[in-house]
């Protein structure tokens, strides 16, 4: 038994360095006896091991590279602020401690579910924290099975270095941004009364744009004066995400002034960032966890159940069956049409969700029509299979925000159409790019 | 990216699918998905197809079994679809001959008892289409496989594991590109 097993205890140590973790040749031993004497087979085994050990490895993270819902990671930082909370967990009250962390490049909340003691400008390295999702980013956790150290303060920047808003153009924003200060121009402009506290507060949303990006704004201080068509220098504007999009929040600490564009030129012009993005890959869409304004092209491999005639709970939105909403019980259901599909241009689908107008406009029927089709073959899924005949297979393009869902990427359509299908354009492309001693006897043709 | 992904429909021409026999897990999980590996290296679990039925035929001795070929510019494309491809197999029936069809489905092999391999198509689903959809395909599946070839000398593992195998002639791929674009102009 012994010696039968050292090749395959040989196998994993190596399998295991591989991918840089370094385990005891004893200890892997022992687990794989045990699971032998389990009869549990070899190959199950091998496999288990290197499972085992690998989520057992502690990897250290930057705080930027940190994703939601990871365990066991090592992280360095600086609290940059802390406050002290009671909640109530499990019918236990519960003392936590919740805040920022920041590095070199990037900073992230926070919640500690023990006492350290811990005061804003402290420099600590957390071994076996955790990550799960909180507001749309990732919160470092750490609690008693972490081990919480502090190091001496010349490890990272200082506080006001690492609390500095970045200037950055909108396409770097990220989640790991606290805040930063940008130049951008109004595209979008619109005021919306919230109630915050029985308190009726009037609020800015919109949406920016430079020559990278767009990212939608709201602002909570008055923005007076200024309108669709404005430059703004922005300063220390708080980021939020929203979906996996960054979102910018001007509250008293941002700084907003007005830019004469007469006088200091700008390389974007409102009607530069105002057009449709150009195409981006469904690949490195599928890599964001949210994008902004994308276009998408590509073909429509599947429509999926739930697409065609449906009916709404008039209260909540909510898609319902027999009349009846999970929440509002039996309502007066109200009909609506839409697509859900999936766009796949080679290199990676996404899902596509189309309202009742753009389902109506790349169907080709209206709802009225629809209504008819499913009256004439008295079946619901009668617009369904036909939306199936006519759609599967068909070029769209489809613009829109990405977000990321347990199914993988959604990108929520804001229009489509059919893509210019001038091909002889993008064959003759083609053949340049193949190559002239290749192709030369073909462009005569 | 945790949890459940889509598989991509890659775009390969007939000739290359018909020269593919390489086929792989990705890990040995048993339910790992199953990947076909092609001379320009397309890992293909899933395809997408636009080209002419030319042929179909219910070759099914008890249930009811269709084969279809399906024609592009370099060569056809066979598919099966019976029992369990129920939508596909209705799609055939229904569908006259010569047709253009798009064909969303899995690549499948099959081993001869002279080693040979030989591909064939699963389809998911099957749908009339239009002439432009069809040439649109050919642009993009040219397209598709001059990006693949452009990678193929470079450090891909998919790229790297297709020279290993195929040790393919770069040449032969330009020329089935090239063909396939020829062949477009017809019917300008």
């Amino acid at each position: 038994m012994e010696n039968k097993l050292a090749p395959h205890i040989e196998e994993l140590t190596k399998a295991l360095e591989s991918i840089s973790i370094n385990v005891d040749e004893s200890q892997i031993r022992e687990e794989l006896e045990k699971l032998l004497d389990f009869r549990v087979p070899l190959d199950e085994a091998k496999r288990t091991i290197i499972r085992k050990f690998r989520s057992a490895s502690m990897p250290v993270m930057k705080i930027k590279d940190i994703t939601a819902v990871l365990k066991g990671f090592e992280v360095t930082g600086r609290i940059i602020d802390v406050t002290e909370k009671t909640v109530n967990l499990r019918g236990k009250e519960t003392v936590i401690f919740s805040g920022t962390l920041a590095d070199e490049n990037g900073a992230c909340t926070f919640t500690a579910w023990s006492d350290y003691s811990l005061k804003s400008g402290d420099v600590i390295r957390i071994k076996n924290a955790y990550s799960r999702s909180w507001h749309n980013r990732s919160e470092v956790n750490f609690g008693e099975r972490s081990n919480v150290e502090k190091l001496s303060d010349d490890v990272l920047p200082s506080m006001d270095e690492l609390t500095k808003a970045p200037i950055k153009k909108l396409r770097d924003v990220v989640n790991t941004d606290l805040s930063v200060s940008t130049v951008a121009i109004i595209l979008e402009f619109s005021h919306r009364n919230v109630n915050i506290k029985n308190e009726e507060v009037t609020i800015v949303e919109g949406v920016l744009a430079d020559e990278t990006a767009k990212l939608p704004f709201t602002s909570w201080i008055s923005l007076d004066g200024l309108d669709i068509g404005n430059t703004i220098r922005i300063e220390k504007a708080s980021v939020r995400m929203f979906r996996g999009v960054p979102s910018l929040n001007f509250n008293n600490n941002t700084t907003i002034t007005a830019v004469d564009t007469s006088t200091e030129k700008m390389p974007f012009t409102f009607e530069s960032s105002n057009k449709a993005p150009k195409p981006t890959l469904i690949s490195e869409i599928m890599e964001n966890d949210g994008m902004f304004d994308v276009v998408a092209l590509g073909n429509i491999i599947s429509i999926r159940p739930g697409s065609g005639i449906i009916i709404r709970c008039p209260e909540c939105n909510r898609v319902i069956q027999k009349s009846t909403c999970r929440v509002h019980a039996t309502v007066e259901g109200v009909k609506d049409m839409r697509i859900k599909a999936i766009l796949d241009d080679g290199t990676g689908a996404v899902s596509v969700m189309l309202n009742q107008e753009l389902s109506e406009i790349i169907y080709g029927k209206s709802m009225v029509e629809a209504e008819d089709i499913i009256q004439k073959a008295i079946s619901q899924e009668a617009v369904f299979e036909d939306m199936r005949k006519v759609l599967t297979g068909k070029y769209f393009a489809i613009r829109g925000n990405t977000s990321s869902t347990k199914f993988g990427i959604m990108l929520v359509a804001s229009s489509a159409w059919v893509p210019d299908n001038d091909i002889w354009i993008r064959v003759n492309a083609l053949k340049k790019h193949m190559g002239n001693d290749q192709t030369g006897d073909l462009d005569n043709g | 990216m945790a949890g459940y992904f889509r598989e991509v429909a890659r775009r390969i021409f007939a000739q290359e699918f018909r020269e593919s026999n390489l086929t792989f897990k990705d890990g040995d999980d048993q339910y790992a998905p199953q990947y076909l590996l092609t001379p320009t290296g397309a890992k293909v679990n899933r395809m997408f197809i636009v080209g002419t039925l030319t042929e179909k035929e219910d070759i099914g001795t008890d249930s009811e079994y269709w084969r279809g070929r399906v024609s592009d510019p370099t060569g056809s494309f066979m598919v099966y679809a019976g029992q369990y491809q129920p939508e596909a197999a209705q799609a055939l029936v229904e569908c006259e001959t010569p047709a253009f069809v798009a064909i969303v489905g899995k690549p499948s092999t099959y081993t001869t008892g002279d080693g040979n391999v030989l591909t064939s198509v699963r389809p998911e689903s099957i749908q009339v289409v239009d002439g432009n959809t069809r040439d649109m395909w050919v642009l993009d599946a040219a397209k598709q496989t001059m990006d693949r070839l452009n990678l193929l000398n470079g450090d891909g593992a998919d790229a790297v594991k297709a020279v290993e195998h195929y040790n393919p002639d770069v040449e032969h791929y330009r020329g089935m590109v090239k063909q396939a674009l020829e062949s477009l102009k017809e019917y300008q």
